[in-house]
């Protein structure tokens, strides 16, 4: 995963809610989206279903999208508050990542920067940090 | 029978449970009972830690609504996640003075359905009401909890998607 001056990296960040699957890539900055797609666009998630397709055809699009901009490879940065039971949205988040690897997209750092609500407080279980 | 009202800060728990207690529940604010159980302070969030195991088992199941952001993993027999659209939410913890980024990080939890998946780990579907309040005043929101708990509302939840505001945190 070494950086070569002259190879530029990426960021993609998974998204994954209840319905819907959404991932975008930035620069390494966060600041300029360099491209986006939303799930709504590519395939809307039956309720009740997680679809690792619907994030496998979108990871496919993002990953040509990105490397048309001379991004060659990517930190990822997943955004899942599923926890492996049937209904949760992890397999998406998954399969986005093992497809973005297949179009070609290095892979670099994976982090899980799943938020947390929080007031005053928060429990001990927020699990930001967490490798996936 | 013990009931839960929870959902992302701001989304209005602290408003409806004021109005449940003036129609004669008993409610129970988790932040008053949370002190005993802090074990660290997150201070990149600004917030305490509490050990949610131990909270859980001494909590018990008292015949009450209890209210508060990690009430769903109490052991409730119904929960209540209250949902409000992220542009709204984001105008109101504004409001509150909190900085950007427990904002930003709070709005992307709501974007996300992050205590709809977390209850849905812990509780029976049969068990749980997720009600929009955006267009809702907080005493139609206590109407409508009023008929679940009395069992004359169905369970539902899954009917809203913030995904599209996802784009907005960026
Ligand atoms: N249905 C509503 N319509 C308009 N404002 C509301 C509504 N419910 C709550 N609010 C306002 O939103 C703010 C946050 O509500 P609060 O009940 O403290 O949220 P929580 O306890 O979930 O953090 C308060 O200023 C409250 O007056
Ligand atoms: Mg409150």
């Amino acid at each position: 995963m070494a950086e070569d001056s002259k190879e530029k990296w990426g960021v993609a960040h998974i998204y994954a809610s209840f319905n819907n699957t959404v991932i975008t890539v930035t620069d390494l900055s966060g600041a300029e989206t360099v491209t986006k797609s939303s799930g709504g666009m590519v395939v809307k998630q039956a309720r009740n279903e997680s679809s690792p397709y619907a994030a496998m055809q979108m990871a496919i699009n993002v990953a040509n999208a990105a490397k048309d901009k001379g991004i060659v490879g990517v930190h990822v940065k997943v955004r899942a508050p599923g926890r492996g039971k049937q209904r949760s949205p992890g397999p998406g988040a998954q399969a986005a990542i093992r497809a973005l690897a297949r179009a070609g997209m290095r892979i670099g750092r994976i982090e899980d920067v799943t938020p947390v609500p929080h007031d005053s407080i928060r429990a001990k279980g927020g699990r930001r940090g967490r490798r996936v | 029978m013990m009931a839960a009202v929870t959902g992302t800060p701001g989304t209005g728990k602290s408003t409806v449970a004021d109005i449940l207690r003036k129609r004669g529940y008993s409610v129970i604010r988790q932040n008053d009972t949370i002190k005993p159980y802090i074990i660290e302070r997150d201070s990149e969030r600004d917030a305490d830690v509490i050990d949610e195991d131990k909270w859980y088992e001494e909590f018990g199941k008292p015949d009450a609504v209890v209210e508060g952001h990690l009430t769903h993993i109490l052991d409730a027999d119904r929960i209540v996640i209250l949902r409000l659209r992220p542009d709204i939410l984001s105008e109101r913890l504004k409001s509150r003075g909190y900085p950007d980024e427990k904002i930003r990080e709070n709005l992307e939890a709501e974007c996300l359905d992050t205590v709809l998946i977390e209850t849905l780990d812990i509780h029976p579907e049969e068990h749980i009401l997720e009600i929009d309040c955006t267009f809702l005043t907080p005493e139609e929101t206590v109407d409508i909890i009023e008929e679940f708990l009395a069992g004359k509302r169905g369970y539902s939840f899954g009917n809203t998607d913030w995904s599209d505001y996802i784009g907005t945190l960026l």
